[in-house]
């Protein structure tokens, strides 16, 4: 009866414990590492094209979460706003379009162009950048700080404290980037949100 | 006084409808009610899920939860009883839509609506480990005094694994 127990427990471990177990991913203070993913026009992009930026508004984003879709406004908004004082945003889809086929490219592409996205919407294949940031909702924001040293990840978290925009009061990143802007570091740093899970890959 | 008494008799039904409709009624829930009635839940094990009525993959997990429900929320000659909570987290002024959502689907288990609006304070003191994703699943038995989070995707085969593994420690 023991060896049952045990072999149950074993098993339960190895059962949970495979699925979406969160990786060690960037934390605020890291040097975080360049990449190149292709954009809904087809080119490819990296930090390193924004030679004036003072900063990056990453964010993680989909087609499909709701929760992401109540944002898209936001976001165009952030971008409007921050694209001219140096902090452009870049928007990464982490979902597996085999997993999710509304999340494919041709799907982004649409979105974009719907919403009228004045910021790069990149696919992001193998999860390899999603899971480098260990983001793991959409929407998921990372604020980047250039500086001698590389790109400085320095805020993890929500855009704000509501998904409905009217209702919102805490203007997280906003706040981080001018608390960047004045040679300070952003407080709180890290905040959580209530988004949708990442559709990862089949077997990834 | 003949006004009186038809306010006093609509009144009357207005707090006490009919047995059939407060059944399947969500009830809001503030965060510390809940951890009260996970406190005084003695050796059942709750398996609280966290769901959303626009969440595409909880929504298709539910039938999970019921499944799971009818096999093991029930005491038989010893075994721990499991007891499943379906927590919302629609906005709490979307009641009727979470309500009018179970009816439609016909769901058995007990539903909650989370009458909380800082997702700040709610998401660390439900666990530090989870990210805010849904759906995300917490296992609590007090008296074995565990408490087990898992921001993930459940199916029979995973909720029963879990389940098993703690009734079994």
């Amino acid at each position: 009866m023991k060896t049952v127990v045990i072999l149950l427990t074993v098993l339960a471990g190895w059962f949970t414990a495979g699925k979406n177990t969160p990786a060690e991913g960037y934390q605020v203070g890291d040097v975080v590492a360049d990449f190149s993913l292709t954009n809904v026009d087809g080119n490819k992009v990296s930090l390193a094209d924004y030679k004036d930026a003072k900063g990056y508004i990453v964010v993680f984003t989909c087609n499909t979460c709701p929760v992401s879709v109540a944002y898209e406004d936001r976001i165009n908004a952030l971008d409007k706003k921050y694209k001219p004082l140096g902090y452009p945003v870049i928007a990464i889809n982490p979902n597996d379009p085999g997993t999710a086929p509304a999340e494919s490219l041709d799907h982004m592409k649409k979105r974009a162009q719907e919403k009228g996205f004045t910021f790069p919407y990149l696919e992001d294949p193998d999860h390899i950048i999603t899971k480098r940031y260990a983001a793991s909702r959409t929407p998921h924001t990372f604020i980047l700080q250039k500086t001698s040293q590389g790109n400085v990840l320095r805020y993890i978290g929500a855009i704000d404290d509501n998904t409905n925009e009217d209702a919102a009061s805490s203007f997280f990143v906003q706040n981080a980037i001018a608390a960047l802007e004045s040679g300070a570091k952003p407080d709180p740093d890290f905040t959580k949100a209530v988004g949708c899970t990442i559709k990862w890959k089949k077997g990834s | 006084m003949k006004g009186l008494l038809l306010a006093y008799i609509v009144l009357l039904f207005w707090a006490f409808p009919g047995i059939k409709v407060q059944d399947s009624k969500v009830s809001t829930i503030k965060l510390e009610q809940l951890e009260h009635r996970l406190a005084q839940g003695g050796d059942t094990t709750f398996v609280v899920n966290f769901w959303a009525t626009w969440c595409a993959p909880c929504v298709a997990e539910l039938p999970y939860f019921e499944q799971f429900n009818d096999v093991y929320g029930q005491v038989s000659d010893g075994t721990s009883p499991a007891k499943v909570l379906l927590v919302s987290l629609d906005a709490p002024k979307l009641l009727s839509r979470v309500n009018d959502f179970i009816e439609a689907r016909k769901l058995r288990n007990e539903v909650l609506l989370l009458d909380e609006s800082n997702q700040q304070y709610y998401i660390d003191q439900i666990s530090t480990e989870w990210s805010g994703a849904i759906p995300a699943t917490l296992f609590v038995n007090t008296k074995k005094g565990i408490r087990l989070f898992k921001e993930q995707e459940f199916d029979f085969e995973t909720l029963e694994a879990n389940y098993l593994s703690i009734i079994n420690k």
